[in-house]
């Protein structure tokens, strides 16, 4: 792949609304689901997200997409939205 | 552009080719059905559920009963895509590849005449949360993204109008804000077609995601 067509991935369509805020939201919300499964999503010098385990380990995420690629990664299976205990636990 | 593929093409990697993605904005998908010898395959199930524009074909070949059974299939399957029947080719134009409707059936509406794949409309009375709708999105795709064929419909984000998504597995095509809504019904509307997931799966989950947004007093 090209260098041009790597620096258009970023453009993601979750950030098609909310701006700044919208994406902190997302931050927000994401962390309330993984805490879920004992993961965290970090700031890291205001320039990245890092995804950080409880067994010290971690890695960089681009965007919504590759959050949950690298969450299963870290994890070792897919984090299901529609899993009844997650579902539980947020309604709550 | 116009893109023709063969028969037995996946309509995915083509929506979804980084390439064309960022260069050329998705008008719409037409897909043909051959009424003689209906839906066979995942692939045609998958260009059913991907297309926006519906053209039953061999209408001179099957009996009338036959045409009504696939099409039948093929609503249940797709209920938003527009239906068109053609012999021999002759079709308007306009008819092929202009502007059609957005629709999603009024609920509940469950199609239910595959063995596995179904169509899901899901209708929200209050606005919901676009960061909380998004995360829960790409969850939901990064999990089941061969198990979703399709997202589709109007989404109440607390805007004057709605933003307006369309997707077939982890495509997303940007989401289109509205200015004003279409019409007076101002509810979220969603179509979902999937393989083997519940509908009120679906919807528990998505009601969960929204709920920590007003905690958070999200967008």
């Amino acid at each position: 792949m090209c260098s041009l067509c790597s620096a258009l991935l970023t453009d993601h369509w979750t950030e098609a609304s909310g701006g700044r805020r919208g994406g902190v939201l997302r931050v927000q919300t994401v962390n309330r689901v993984l805490s879920h499964f004992d993961l965290e999503l970090r700031d890291w010098a205001g320039r990245v997200y890092v995804l950080h385990d409880r067994k010290g380990r971690s890695s960089v995420v681009d965007d919504l997409g590759s959050l949950w690629r690298e969450a299963e990664l870290l994890l070792g299976r897919p984090l299901d939205p529609l899993d009844s205990a997650l579902v539980r636990e947020l309604s709550a | 552009m116009l893109v023709e593929t063969t028969g037995l093409a996946d309509p995915t990697p083509i929506l979804t080719e980084t390439v064309v993605r960022h260069n050329y904005k998705l008008d719409l998908v037409v897909t043909t059905v051959d009424a003689m010898h209906g839906l066979r395959g995942e692939e045609s199930v998958k260009q059913v559920a991907a297309a926006d524009r519906i053209v039953l074909t061999m209408l001179d070949a099957v009996s009338a009963s036959n045409l009504a059974s696939v099409r039948r299939m093929v609503e249940a399957l797709n209920p938003s895509a527009d239906l068109i029947e053609a012999s021999f080719g002759d079709i308007d134009p306009v008819l092929l590849l202009g502007g059609g409707e957005d629709r999603v059936p009024e609920q509940p509406f469950e199609s239910a005449l595959h063995p596995d794949v179904k169509a899901h409309s899901i209708y929200l009375n209050e606005p919901m949360s676009w960061s909380a709708f998004a995360v829960w999105l790409t969850m939901l795709l990064a999990s089941r993204g061969q198990d979703v064929l399709r997202v589709k419909g109007l989404l109440d984000v607390g805007g004057s109008g709605p933003v307006v998504l369309n997707g077939v597995q982890h495509a997303i095509h940007p989401p289109l804000h509205l200015d004003r809504w279409p019409d007076d019904d101002r509810r979220s509307r969603l179509l979902f077609i999937t393989r083997d997931i519940d509908r009120g799966a679906l919807e528990r989950s998505m009601r969960a995601f929204d709920s920590t947004a007003s905690v958070n007093q999200g967008v």
